[in-house]
């Protein structure tokens, strides 16, 4: 049986990884296909194992090591090498920005005014700790606690018209995550007007009713708008968790898909 | 000038009269100007200039409206 082992074929008799892993010094671990399995896991023909072991461990293991047998190694490279920025660092942004971390972003431009207070932790992606600190500062620090690999530049600024093309340069892809409804006009009008970045924005996550009600429509060719359109935060029960997630959830992943190359909401 | 006709909004065909302006347009569909992103044939009409662009019969608009919520 043919695998690849560290990126280099290897033919092999062993018929589990523990077998393979018999060859390297006691306490080597492996992935195979970039996910973590027992010993026991049988090997598979064309299966890519990476062997961590010694000063290589596994808890050392980078997003490099784990993605890209998952992905292919050209989607992972897309995804590794598109700068995106995140304009608000609410309940959509701080929820936008951990997601596009985990799923392999490592070049993001983060932006909020704000710092953390008590009223933000039922929905927002920050701790009691937090409580005080700009929230680009925060989010900068949570994102690089999931992946140290990444490079993540923060700004404590409001965003206007006149600063966003500069603060969002060389972003491939721009999330609007601002409450207000007027400041997310302004940011897609300028943004769709003085540069090329696309934007993925959001309209509607607020209040009980179902999460099936949100979704992702293209409605510019350079913008699309997640939610469900309609339920404004100002009215009812405002902003809940869960929901606000899902909105972040479908904008996060148009930025993965526009970043692999899918166009189609 | 004076042009009346049909502009198509979001894919569907609207009358226009003589002398509508985007804004005016916008605001009649229920928006408010103030919270919008309008494309008009492709381009971006910003919202500080929507009451100066008189529509011509045949322009295509896109007209995203935001709620609150981020």
């Amino acid at each position: 049986m043919r695998i690849v082992v560290d990126g280099e074929p290897v033919d092999t008799d062993a018929r589990t990884v523990g077998d393979l892993l018999s060859g390297f010094p006691e306490g080597s671990d492996a992935l195979v296909d970039g996910r973590h399995v027992p010993r026991e896991h049988p090997l598979a023909e064309g299966d890519q194992v990476t062997v961590m072991s010694g000063a290589r461990s596994l808890d050392s293991a980078t997003t490099g090591d784990i993605l890209p047998p998952r992905y292919g190694r050209e989607t992972y490279d897309r995804i590794r090498s598109v700068r995106v920025g995140i304009a608000g660092l609410g309940g959509i942004g701080s929820h936008v920005a951990a997601s596009l971390v985990r799923a392999g972003v490592s070049d993001l431009v983060i932006v909020d005014m704000d710092a953390v207070d008590r009223t933000n932790l039922n929905r927002q992606n920050y701790t009691y700790d937090d409580i005080g600190r700009s929230k680009a500062e925060a989010t900068a620090d949570t994102l690089l606690r999931i992946d140290p690999d990444i490079r993540v530049e923060w700004h404590h600024v409001r965003v206007d018209a006149d600063n966003c093309a500069d603060l969002f340069s060389g972003c491939g892809i721009v999330c609007e995550a601002f409450d207000d409804p007027s400041a997310k006009a302004m940011l897609v009008e300028t943004l769709l007007t003085d540069t090329d970045s696309t934007v993925v924005s959001c309209s509607g996550m607020a209040g009980f009713d179902s999460c099936n009600g949100i979704g992702t429509v293209r409605r510019m060719s350079r913008l699309y708008v997640c939610g469900d359109g309609v339920s404004d935060s100002s009215s009812g029960a405002g902003l809940v968790a869960p929901r606000v997630m899902v909105c972040a959830g479908h904008m996060a992943h148009t930025v993965i898909r526009l970043a692999v190359g899918f166009t189609d909401p | 000038m004076s042009r009346e006709g049909s502009v198509t909004v979001n894919g569907s065909t609207v009358p226009i009269g003589p002398s509508t302006t985007v804004g005016d347009l916008v605001r009649s569909l229920g928006y408010d100007t103030s919270r919008v992103a309008v494309e008009l044939d492709g381009g971006i009409c910003p919202r500080a200039t929507l009451d100066d662009v008189v529509l011509s019969d045949g322009q295509v608009l896109e007209v995203v409206g935001f709620v609150g919520g981020g």
